[in-house]
């Protein structure tokens, strides 16, 4: 306790408090899901040693018992139940080590591979939802090493202990930048990865090997990135393109990403229980094979304004997400968004449950 | 002597003028602290600190957002032409492209482009030179190949420290300024001049960022691999 105490007082203390409500239709009826959460976060470099801890707790109210099965068609599949628990947890926690030309990194850390906004195809331990890709994500417990080489190159290892060596995840990439003008990586994986089995509709794990690829450039002025993944098991391929633009009065900006999802479906009548929950588990990035993201946004002082949807070209369905944020202060913003899904019944994103969310945050 | 002295200002050619301007600002290194506050049309405010370092001048600049809390980590890297930009809510490092450096930085009166400008000789010619009691007027277009949507700046140059108290944008084919660019507050330090107020003022929205610098140091010497993308997350994290 004292420890903890002295702690507190030697390393000042920051973080945010967040307060989120949501309310949206489900099975007709109007539901109410709230949060309020509190991240503290310590931090500390000493000499060539840095720690950072943030602690979260999060209290959830409302709705929050959940039956999965309300949330994709009618199969005739028995309840399987989810609920919202209040939990505290590290988000990360870690440990960073300089002994140059070699920085190791202990702990429960963001992995943050990849360029896309919207889907990161080769960050396949952290996946980003849709309908919020900027939130933050949980870290991930790993063992990690860079190491300098020549010029802007690096190479950035990494190891996922599991319950076994031979079912934990390993992997690197090489890093780099040609003359400032293209930043790219080269990346190969051996990860545990989670689906759903089709029969018993229960998580099972199995082993991938993947090769990595992402970059980051401009052409005619515009930016162009890009990430993408080939699965040496499966043959499958996973891509994404994208272009961010802005316009000429400078507050103005867009962005559009292109998903091209080979472990997708071409038409949605194929798609089975296992594929949508897989999905709605995080485990797959989407139903389609082809996915369309489109994010416009306008600055206003203090107000942003944007309009972002997302949108599944085979089964034609999309979800469209207006929505401003607001700087109150220095400390506090308030942001609201809007869900609003389209599409022929049955397809991936008309099953979802339309709703407004708003959010403050007061960070100190 | 001093009539001697008087011949030789007298003499100065815009390029010249220009070279000086160009030598104060390329200091070898610094390491500060400052405070920026956008002031928005309806006179609300919002106030940043930024860990600053830069090398060869403004060639190479690496900005770290330290408050508030909500910026924390926010982080950007100017190497010449390019940027990029660090956000940790996503961990993710985005180089920044030419089209998108029209963007105001962190939605002050500040443009990624105006950040990239460093040195006025690599991408501006003099195209006229004024001389006024205390100060010259230096009017600047851009080179040819140069990548800079202004169409003209116009210096007001202090004659005794060579620094540019005023900085007037025009965009292309118009004769108002769209923005204008204030330097005070001179102060010696370790014998560089250094203007520790800088206020940017869009004339045609009416909106301000001024910046004072809290802390500047030119004598600790900035490592050059500080100013890579790859080193961009670990260095905004700590």
């Amino acid at each position: 306790m004292n420890i903890l105490l002295f702690l507190l007082l030697a390393i000042k203390p920051e973080g945010f408090f967040e307060y989120q409500g949501e309310i949206f239709d489900l099975k007709t009826k109007s539901q109410y899901v709230g949060y309020g959460k509190l991240n503290l976060t310590l931090r500390e470099r000493i000499s060539s040693t840095y720690f950072r801890t943030d602690l979260v707790y999060t209290s959830y109210h409302g709705k929050t018992q959940y039956d999965l099965t309300d949330f994709v068609p009618e199969y005739g599949l028995p309840p399987i139940p989810f609920t919202y628990n209040s939990r505290l947890y590290f988000r990360n926690a870690f440990l960073r080590i300089r002994i140059s030309p070699l920085t190791f990194q202990l702990g429960r850390q963001q992995i943050g591979w990849g360029t896309g906004y919207a889907f990161n195809p080769t960050n396949v331990f952290q996946k980003k939802s849709i309908l919020d890709p900027s939130y933050e994500l949980d870290g991930v417990d790993a063992l990690r090493m860079f190491l300098d080489i020549a010029g802007s190159f690096d190479v950035d290892l990494l190891y996922i202990p599991e319950n076994s060596i031979d079912s934990s995840s390993y992997g690197g990439r090489l890093r780099g930048n040609v003359k400032g003008f293209l930043d790219f990586s080269l990346g190969y994986l051996d990860y545990l990865s989670t689906y759903m089995d089709p029969v018993i509709f229960l998580p099972f794990k199995k082993k991938n090997k993947i090769f990595t690829l992402d970059f980051s450039t401009e052409f005619l002025g515009i930016g162009v990135h890009g990430e993408g993944t080939y699965n040496l098991k499966t043959k499958k391929k996973i891509g994404l393109l994208g272009i961010d633009y802005t316009f000429n009065d400078g507050l103005t900006s867009c962005l559009l990403e292109y998903l091209r999802n080979e472990e997708g479906k071409d038409d949605f009548k194929d798609y089975n229980p296992a594929d949508w929950l897989n999905y709605l588990s995080g485990y797959t990035l989407s139903m389609g094979k082809n996915e369309i993201f489109f994010n416009l946004e306008r600055i206003h002082e203090l107000f942003t304004f944007r309009l972002s949807s997302i949108f599944n070209v085979n089964d034609k369905s999309a979800i469209i997400m207006p929505g401003v944020s607001y700087s109150f202060n220095d400390y506090t913003s308030l942001q609201i968004i809007g869900y609003l899904g389209v599409g022929e019944e049955n397809t991936e994103y008309s099953k979802t449950n339309n709703g407004v969310a708003f959010r403050i945050r007061t960070g100190f | 002597m001093f009539a001697l002295f008087t011949f030789i200002v007298l003499t100065l050619s815009p390029q010249e003028l220009l070279t000086k301007v160009d030598s104060v600002a390329t200091t070898p290194h610094s390491i500060g602290i400052m405070e920026q506050t956008i002031i928005t049309t309806t006179g609300k405010r919002r106030t940043f600190k930024i860990k600053f370092y830069t090398k060869n001048g403004m060639d190479k600049q690496l900005m770290v957002y330290i408050f508030p809390p909500q910026v924390r980590g926010n982080s950007f890297l100017i190497i010449g032409d390019n940027v990029w930009a660090y956000f940790p809510e996503t961990g993710r490092i985005r180089k920044i492209a030419s089209h998108a450096k029209k963007q105001k930085m962190m939605g002050s009166d500040f443009t990624y482009e105006d950040m990239t400008i460093g040195t006025y000789k690599k991408k501006f010619k003099p195209v006229d030179m004024k001389e006024e009691k205390d100060s010259y007027i230096l009017t600047l277009i851009p080179k040819e190949n140069a990548k800079i949507s202004y169409g003209k700046l116009v210096l007001k140059v202090d004659k005794k420290t060579y620094i540019p108290l005023i900085i007037d944008f025009y965009r292309k084919d118009e004769d108002k300024p769209y923005k204008t660019l204030i330097q005070e507050d001179i102060k010696i330090v370790y014998d560089i001049p250094t203007p520790m107020h800088i206020v940017m003022r869009n004339n045609e929205t009416g909106s301000e960022t001024e910046t004072r610098t809290l802390e500047i140091d030119y004598r600790t010497k900035v490592e050059d691999g500080l100013f890579s993308p790859k080193k961009l997350r670990e260095v905004s994290e700590e």
